[in-house]
């Protein structure tokens, strides 16, 4: 990181390898939307180059890299609705290709469920269950306290619990 | 594969993976090699700083030296000194990034200043017309607005918060602050708090209401 600050270009490369894919995925569950997270993955990098100086030289990466792609979702999100997943729950062609083990009639659900959720929830629930950041990393990056984030995402598990009744375990 | 194993899967399943993934990183990797040097957060608070003071000193030249408003002239200058160092910690620190803590530790420094201005009065009202006292609010403006146009301008260059804002526009009304209390005559309370506080208040509701609409260059906390 220290590296990429300086302008070392291939020190960027290794940090957009190392995070993009992971950054990409949690932006299509927090969208719904393919085109979306790609789209925004992009933007989140191009702020990440822009925005570098402002990174505190020795905090954690990851959490600094889910923030900005955070808060370029919610940007998005206000200037745009993403697109949803129809009645007939029809997923993106490449994810019909998966593998055969995959329930996609679950999957389905699991994401109509996420789109039903507040934003706030929503993002408290996948950042700190599926991309592994702590309450208080999340509380230091979108400016609440650890308690508030707490708060926002047991809300959002009762919701999601009920969502998906029968299916939740 | 257990029930929430399953569940932990889908979710998962959810995110997929893009085709081509290098592509994502053309616009990025073109913007390093367009500006291959980072910008330091400070550099932009120096310029506010910068700006603030330039302006604060302008204005208190410009104008009519009057007494009448303070209790004494120690309180005068210690009010006067208190209103600079919050204009200097603020112009600079309100791009800090990081916990918003220290923000509103600032806001509650503009707040204690801006009582300590009140506390301070003489009391000494030299009557005159309601429009004498918008004058005082206008002259504030008047100083601030430059400033705080470059502190919205400064604050798309990141995903600021209302804090940055509010703190941004307090430190660019401070300026205005400073001249008005060397050269104000009123000493009463109420028209401290309405023509010298009250509008620094507005500026920082207009800065947020225009930065809402402003689309940012970068989404950084």
């Amino acid at each position: 990181m220290e590296r990429f600050i300086d302008g070392d270009a291939t020190a960027f490369d290794a940090l957009f390898t190392r995070h993009a894919p992971t950054v990409r995925s949690y932006l299509q569950r927090l969208t719904g939307s393919s085109a979306a997270a790609d789209d925004l993955t992009q933007v989140t990098f191009v702020s990440v180059v822009r925005g570098r100086g402002r990174f505190q030289r020795g905090a954690k990466v990851k959490p600094w890299l889910y923030a900005i792609a955070t808060n370029a979702a919610r940007d998005a999100g206000r200037r745009q609705k993403f697109e949803s997943v129809t009645d007939e729950g029809v997923l993106p062609e490449q994810e019909a290709e998966g593998a055969p083990q995959r329930d996609f009639g679950l999957e389905k659900a699991v994401k109509s469920a996420l789109a039903q959720l507040p934003e706030a929830q929503r993002e408290a629930i996948l950042l700190h269950r599926f991309e592994g950041l702590s309450f208080a990393e999340i509380a230091e990056q979108v400016g609440l306290t650890e308690s508030a984030v707490k708060v926002r995402a047991h809300r959002g598990y009762e919701k999601l619990r009920e969502l998906l009744k029968g299916v939740w375990p | 594969m257990t029930p929430e194993q399953k569940l932990e899967n889908a979710v998962r399943n959810v995110g997929g993976a893009s085709k081509d993934m290098s592509a994502l990183a053309a616009a990025a990797r073109a913007e390093l090699s367009a500006n291959p040097k980072a910008r330091a957060w400070w550099v932009d608070g120096l310029m506010v700083l910068g700006l603030n003071v330039v302006m604060g000193i302008t204005a208190a030249k410009m104008a009519e030296w009057n007494d009448e408003q303070h209790h004494s002239a120690m309180t005068k200058y210690a009010i006067g000194i208190a209103w600079f160092v919050f204009m200097a910690l603020a112009s600079v620190l309100w791009l800090k990034p990081g916990s918003a803590k220290q923000r509103w530790a600032l806001g509650v420094g503009f707040i204690a200043v801006s009582f300590a201005t009140i506390g301070a009065l003489s009391g000494f009202d030299p009557g005159g017309a309601f429009m004498d006292g918008v004058w005082c609010a206008i002259a504030e403006c008047k100083v601030a607005i430059i400033p705080v146009a470059l502190v919205v301008a400064l604050s798309t260059r990141f995903a600021a918060q209302t804090s940055h804002l509010l703190i941004g526009t307090f430190a660019a009304a401070s300026g205005g602050a400073v001249a008005l209390h060397f050269h104000c005559p009123n000493g009463t309370a109420s028209h401290v708090l309405v023509f010298h506080v009250l509008p620094a208040l507005v500026l920082a509701a207009l800065a947020i209401a225009v930065r809402a609409m402003w689309k940012p260059k970068s989404f950084v906390p």
